[in-house]
């Protein structure tokens, strides 16, 4: 304390001696003064010195390095300047000189030394120095790293147009091409186009059963049914192809294959995953939401803003209404680390999440590289992040607590509008369901206190003196019974609920055996969020006192009891306590009131047995009152049960966002670090992507609004190109820019520029409809390829950038699945609906998992089977199923040995192959050459031929006869060996890929 | 950095002037494999000390203050308020009513080095002098979800890669036959399957389970290594069959990666259909080697089948093998001397074994053993017999390749309760084990959304101190 008071004067006299410039100080000052600075620099030169050098120079000295040391100690200028994170010193002021809070290694700042924390006297000497005025003749400049750093002005924006995806859309015209004959649109123009000038030509186009093969898959996911094939094959009409395309796009399974293809960049599942694995009961409805779209052909811009901000767009009707908040579970689909204890951080992070799904998904920017530091690639500078990040922090995504636990943070769901008789009968119903278990309760706790069962009342009985409960006190006004805090005496204790402050009361008056002294003892139980300043009253033989008890503490005495003072009292029901809760603010909250005899002891058991009148009773009717009650309670709960019985459906409920109350910029996180925040920065958008004006974010609102009407916006230059590159990778397995997720300065340059941008524009010209452009794509040339190997192709174009030939692709893990249930029949089609409603409340408990139950709906198509986070169906996760915590564009294609074991032995696929086998030889009509040739058309989506009929019967027969020694049933073995034969089939390369 | 291997498609770019397709055509299946396997054995960035680890998981968090870190100050101290300022957001109750708990269990000096180790590990104390003990341990995450993603990834809120798949991607594996990363019956909760998965990495370094911790080791086993439906000889003429048509189709389309990695992915399957389940079976061992990891008896039988196949997974060639005490078995607050009693007895007996096993077969020369949990305990009492989350001080011990013996590295305060001397982050026990196996930790990137990721994010530093020589 000493030292502060002298560097204070210190301090004061240099600043006197400053503005007097020197010259009119008296001469004995500044002798002072340049003593005192003698001695701070012998301080710094010998206790502050050494440390740094030992300590920090290792790293803080010389150049500063952006990575890992932003600034320097080895110099006066170096160390006030400071870093990243701000001034490591300013002189005098001990909360604002971070070095302190890194020496102190404060968790949420940097540990330094970060090997060891220093002695704490040397801490304690950095304090004393820097409140020296932190003297230090250490000379030299030291290079400011902050300048050279690329901020926001540094970036050219109008040079970064120039890049080919920051460009304004312009319509390209379609080029001319030499052969006029081949293309059947401006898709096939230029890709031609590009051929010719590397004189390439293209192979032959794909023969018809293989079109279908494609078309299917491609659209609905599913296989061509024998019946399907042969009409295509049939029918020679110049449209037949045209409608075929139209009648898939028709199709209820197309909404589910490209659904499907979003949900990849939703990150789409049905529990949270990470840590605490809580089952998301309501995502299938944004599921079935993102399929209805896709059936529906929603126009992309208004898909995009629903996602975005649905619940801020206006509405025509319930129905609108209901999918318009639905759509916005896209924001709030990201895993959570849910047991975060740090709830800003974890606020945050899901900030973090969600800037960058919607910046990968919508735009294909890697957005979350700048929430330390600007992009190190891209045009974006961490105001950008953080104009978004105030948007999304002022959007509501984390809500409330889970698993009854203070650190267990939940999330956002939302009611749904219900039909007036709806919320009617749910209202009559809820109304019901609390009168009878208010009841239950109260019979409940009755019986209790009767039987005397609880810890609390044991503690009551415990008690010496005469003690009055509160249920022995006379109230004013409501006071609400309660046992939440768990330190109370006997039943319970009450509360004022926080309300009508001045107009409730508690009088305890107490039946003295004896007159004389008495020590008064309040029971409450205290702590945090209670009042502050209890008005309570003794009214003794002294007269009236008035102690004001602070209830925000537990009391001092065994956590129950706060003294009040000695008192004399007359014998019987003469003095009294009585609490008010007038003036008080927090709540007030009362449990008993302890007499203790001061003169001679009382007789316990006597004094209580008075104290306690109103709650004793003779054993009998006890007992019979106990009975009642117990019957009371049965009953209760017969009803309860009965009542849920015809309850009327739960009120629909969303995982949806929703508007924080108090919308609000936000600041730069130094380094990323939420507990270290800097400058402002206005909400708002991508600076990069905004070629027009952008539009202003309204104070009131988050922002989402109008960031979804400027993602949606023609003029952004990412939107159209990223969502039409993603139509095309779909269909050809590459994208024409094979980045697809990114389209920054690190993803790959489109092979067909014009042609992306020729479609990105007439994509949006035409509504921004999807089925428009799949349609368009789908009747080029270019999409009718074969995909036939030329080895003179391969030499000059290996990676098939020249589309001379349709992609070999292979199946997806959906699309593996959903055919070996179509080919064996056993297919269920039925659409939407939850998936998870039998699971848990924990999906995957990390303690203890009972088996779950067969999945009830075990064969309907792969995007309507449970994606709990940590346990994605094995039939999907060994195909390559993305992790669904990730947003993933590009789906990986691997070939790993799991793939081939779950063909060669798992019971899926086994008992699908003898289904199929049991509905081939139902066929009795048909010949076995028939039987095998038909099973080719199935899985392979041909015939065939001769030998391939004869090598399967030749398998089939040597199996059976093999199979026979062991099982003498015919037709046991005969099953037994077409079973293997089908899945062979399934496992074949040829079932597997797509020509 | 791309994976190190040379795909097909370089190979075919840059010997367009030499052999074309059609010459590599003609390799055999097994050369092209090699020439294309991701899993392909690489060349580390320098020597490496160990060519293994085996990770023993305590999922949950044993406390160091019973086991490893002795503090006789918290034992004279024993029911005091604490003498210094509880961690942010760790206590549930204020720092006023927190008050410091002694161990239940005795601490001995064990061996030549004199190592502190409490009567709790009785038979891993045996090892004293082979073991290198950190007590200045520290982590993020005050929840065990976040702590032990932490520990497997290096993440604490994100989906990220884990330990045994970067060493996979940095390395390959040695043995063509088998996973390069095994976890052998590991939780299912607390990240579950991302503790082993490979994020963003290719699916081909994730590791693969053996059973979970809801299952006992004696019926573990690989998901889909085998059918009751056909013997031995039934699948192979199966499998014939199946080659000849995959085979056929690829004839047909030339060439075709894909399709050429799915025909060896089958070949590679059904060797590891006999050769898996010869490695997991434990009767081939002797008596004693089985008595040894405590087989025989019922307490150390689960974890002592773990550690032995363990060290059969090591043998042949496993790059990474997790054995895990799974279920949040050691999270005791409540009930701290019933819990780890029950715990330790599962475990010290098997883990003793493994490391006699190791040694007496010359294993320990180049294989890592590394024990512990996801944090350590409070010295505090939680309750009136248990001890809460300590991320900011807690214990693992290394033993074996390239680490110090009968060694302690670092220190906590004179509670237990935070890292104070030679801190050692898990960031830094993570680039010091990618340092052991030959890798630099800040060259080991991977590209994704736009960065260069690392195991060690963009901390870490390599803890020179506990490596030997």
């Amino acid at each position: 304390m000493r030292s502060f008071r002298y560097s204070s004067f210190f301090i004061l006299v240099m600043v006197a001696l400053n503005f007097f410039n020197g010259q009119s100080a008296p001469a004995q000052v500044k002798k002072a003064a340049l003593k005192n600075n003698q001695a701070g620099i012998e301080f710094f030169e010998n206790k502050i010195r050494p440390v740094l050098v030992k300590h920090c120079y290792e790293c803080h000295s010389g150049e500063p390095d952006e990575e890992s040391a932003s600034f320097v100690l080895d110099t006066r200028e170096g160390l006030l300047q400071g870093g990243d994170s701000g001034k490591s010193v300013v002189p005098g002021n001990l909360k604002q000189s971070l070095i302190l809070q890194a020496i102190e290694h404060d968790p949420d700042f940097y540990a330094m030394p970060p090997d060891e924390k220093l002695p704490a006297h040397i801490i304690q000497d950095f304090q004393k120095w820097i409140q020296m005025g932190a003297p230090d003749p250490r000379k030299g400049k030291s290079k400011n790293n902050s300048q050279k750093k690329k901020s926001a002005a540094a970036i050219d924006f109008t040079k970064e147009r120039e890049f080919w995806s920051f460009r304004p859309l312009k319509k390209p015209k379609v080029p001319d091409v030499k052969n006029k004959n081949w293309p059947a649109n401006a898709i096939d123009r230029f890709i031609l186009s590009k051929q010719e000038q590397s004189g390439l030509t293209s192979v032959t186009a794909a023969d018809r059963l293989t079109l279908i093969r494609r078309a299917y898959f491609d659209l609905t996911g599913l296989p061509p049914k024998a019946e399907e094939i042969q009409m295509f094959l049939n029918d020679q009409s110049p449209q037949a192809y045209e409608q075929l395309i139209d009648r898939l796009l028709a199709s209820p399974q197309y909404g589910e294959t490209w659904g499907r293809h979003w949900l990849d960049l939703a990150r789409y599942a049905d529990s949270n995953g990470l840590d605490i694995n809580l089952t998301f009961y309501n995502a299938w409805k944004y599921r079935d939401y993102v399929i209805k779209a896709f059936n529906e052909d929603k126009p992309y811009d208004q898909f995009i803003r629903e996602q975005i901000a649905g619940d801020l767009l206006p509405y025509k009707n319930d129905a609108e209404q209901t999918q318009n908040i639905i759509a916005t579970g896209f924001l709030v689909m990201g895993a959570k680390m849910l047991s975060e204890r740090d709830k800003e951080k974890l606020r945050m992070d899901v900030v973090d999440e969600q800037i960058d799904v919607t910046g990968r998904a919508f735009m294909g920017m890697t957005l979350g590289c700048a929430r330390c530091h600007d992009h190190k690639f891209d045009p974006i500078p961490m105001t950008d992040y953080y104009a978004l990040a105030g948007i999304f922090r002022s959007t509501e995504t984390v809500h409330g607590i889970r698993l009854n636990n203070q650190f267990v943070s939940g999330w956002m769901t939302r009611p749904l509008p219900v039909k007036p008789e709806h919320a009617a009968a749910l209202k009559a119903y809820e109304a019901k369901l609390k009168a009878l278990e208010d009841k239950l309760k109260a019979d409940s706790s009755q019986i209790k206190l009767l039987e005397d069962k609880t810890d609390q009342q044991k503690r009551l009985k415990k008690l010496t003196g005469i003690v009055v409960d509160d249920l022995q006190a006379v109230k004013t006004g409501a006071w609400q019974d309660s046992v939440y805090s768990k330190n109370y005496l006997g039943a319970g204790y009450v509360h004022d609920k926080n309300e009508e402050k001045g107009e409730k009361k508690i009088r305890f008056v107490p039946d003295l055996p004896a007159s004389g002294k008495y020590e008064v003892r309040f029971a409450f139980p205290g702590s945090k969020g209670r009042a502050k300043r209890v008005p309570v009253t003794i009214h003794s033989k002294q007269g009236t006192k008035t102690v004001y008890v602070n209830q925000t503490k537990e009391a001092p005495i065994d956590s129950l009891f706060l003294s009040l003072g000695h008192f004399e009292f007359a014998a019987g029901k003469v003095g009294s306590v009585e609490i008010s809760t007038k003036g008080t603010r927090g709540y007030v909250v009362v449990d008993a009131i302890q007499f203790l005899p001061q003169d001679q002891p009382v007789e316990k058991d006597a004094a209580i047995a008075k104290a306690e009148k109103p709650v004793q009773a003779t054993d009998a009717t006890k007992q019979a009152k106990i009975k009642l009650l117990k019957e009371n309670v049965k009953n209760r709960k017969t009803q309860i049960a009965k009542l849920k019985e015809t309850a009327p459906p739960p009120k629909p409920m969303a995982l949806a966002v929703g508007e924080q109350p108090d919308p609000a910029d936000y600041r730069i996180a130094r380094r990323g670090n939420i507990h270290q925040l800097g400058d402002k920065v206005d909400r708002g958008f991508l600076t990069i992507a905004s070629i027009s004006e952008s539009p202003e974010v309204s104070p009131k609102q988050s922002g989402r609004l109008e960031l979804a009407n400027w993602l949606s916006r023609p003029q952004n230059p990412l939107t159209s190109r990223v969502i039409v590159n993603r139509v095309w990778k779909h269909l050809f397995g590459k994208g024409l820019v094979r980045s697809v997720d990114n389209f920054g300065h690190l993803g790959e340059q489109p092979t067909h520029p014009e042609l992306l941008d020729y479609l990105s524009q007439q994509f949006v010209e035409q509504g921004w409809s999807i089925k428009t452009l799949i349609h368009e794509i789908m009747l080029s040339q270019t999409y009718r390829l074969s995909s036939e190997f030329s080895a003179a192709h391969f030499e000059r174009d290996p990676g098939n950038k020249l589309l001379w030939r349709m992609n070999r692709r292979r199946l997806s893990a959906e699309s593996i699945r959903d055919a070996v249930l179509s080919i064996s029949g056993q297919i269920d089609l039925k659409q939407g609906g939850s998936s998870v409603s039998h699971y848990p409340e924990q999906a995957v408990n990390p303690n203890k998992n009972t088996k779950m139950k067969q999945n009830p709906s075990e064969f309907r198509r792969s995007v309507y089977l449970p994606i709990v986070r940590g346990s994605v169906p094995a039939a999907l996760a060994v195909f390559d199923f993305p992790a669904p915590e990730m947003l993933v564009g590009n789906r990986p294609v691997t070939t790993v040995p799991a793939q081939a074991l779950f063909m060669m032995n798992s019971p899926f696929v086994i008992t699908q192959a003898q289904a199929t086998a049991e509905r081939i030889l139902k066929a009795v009509d048909k010949t076995d050459q028939e039987k095998i040739s038909q099973l080719y058309l199935a899985c392979m989506g041909r015939k065939a031929n001769g030998s391939e009929q004869a090598e399967a019967l030749k398998y089939i027969q040597s199996l059976m006869s093999s199979k026979s020694k062991e099982n003498s049933n015919k037709a046991d073995v005969q099953l037994q060996a077409w079973t293997s034969y089908c899945q062979i089939l399934f496992a074949s390369t040829e079932f597997r890929f797509l020509n | 950095m791309e994976p190190l291997n040379i795909s097909r498609r370089q190979m075919l770019k840059s010997s367009a002037g030499g052999f074309g397709y059609l010459a590599l055509a003609g390799l055999s299946s097994e050369a092209a494999l090699k020439s294309q396997s991701p899993l392909l054995s690489k060349t580390p960035h320098f020597a490496p000390r160990a060519k293994r680890v085996i990770f023993l998981f305590m999922h949950g968090g044993p406390s160091q203050v019973d086991t490893f870190d002795y503090k006789p100050r918290l034992n004279k101290e024993d029911g005091k308020r604490l003498p210094f300022k509880a961690a942010k957001n760790i206590e549930q109750s204020s720092q006023e009513n927190l008050r410091l708990m002694k161990s239940p269990w005795k601490f001995k000096q064990r061996g030549e080095s004199g190592l502190w180790i409490s009567e709790l590990f009785d038979k891993v104390a045996e090892h004293a002098d082979d073991l290198c003990v950190i007590n200045s341990m520290h982590t993020n995450g005050q929840s065990h979800g976040q702590a032990v993603m932490k520990l497997h990834t290096g993440s604490d809120s994100l989906v990220r890669p884990s330990v045994g798949s970067w060493m996979v991607y940095g390395l390959g594996t040695e043995n063509n036959d088998l996973p390069g990363f095994i976890s052998i019956c590991p939780s299912r909760g607390h990240g579950g399957v991302r503790n082993f998965g490979s994020a963003f990495l290719p699916a081909v370094y994730q590791g693969t389970a053996i059973g979970d911790a809801d299952t006992a080791a004696k019926e573990a086993s690989i998901r889909f290594l085998s059918n009751n439906i056909s013997s031995e000889d039934q699948q192979r003429k199966q499998l014939g069959l199946l080659q000849a048509m995959n085979q056929r189709h690829l004839k047909q389309v030339q060439v075709d990666n894909e399709i050429e990695g799915v025909i060896n992915s089958y070949e590679l399957a059904f060797r590891m259909q006999s050769e898996v389940p010869a490695l997991m079976d434990l009767t081939s061992e002797t008596k004693e080697t089985q008595e040894l990891y405590g087989i025989n008896e019922k307490t150390t039988e689960n974890f002592g089948r773990q550690c032995l196949m363990a060290r059969r997974f090591a043998e042949a060639g496993v790059r990474y093998i997790e054995v895990a005490l799974g279920n949040n078995k050691w999270d005791q607050h409540s009930g701290l001397k019933k819990g780890h009693e029950r715990n330790s007895q599962s475990v010290d007996k098997p883990i003793a074994g493994l490391l006699a096993d190791l040694k007496q077969r010359g294993l320990l020369e180049d294989t890592l053993v590394v024990w512990g949990g996801e944090f350590g305990r409070t010295p505090i009492a939680q309750g009136t017999n248990g001890r809460d989350h300590n991320p900011q001080g807690y214990s693992m011990w290394l033993a074996g390749a390239g680490v110090k013996r009968g060694h302690v590295h670092g220190a906590t305060d004179e509670y237990g309760y935070y890292a104070a001397r030679d801190k050692v982050h898990i960031h830094d026990l993570h680039a010091t084990l990618l340092h052991l196996m030959g890798m630099d930790h800040k060259k080991l990137t991977y590209r994704y959304a736009g960065r260069d990721f690392r195991l060690t994010d963009v901390y870490g530093d390599v803890v020179h101190g506990i490596i030997d020589g």
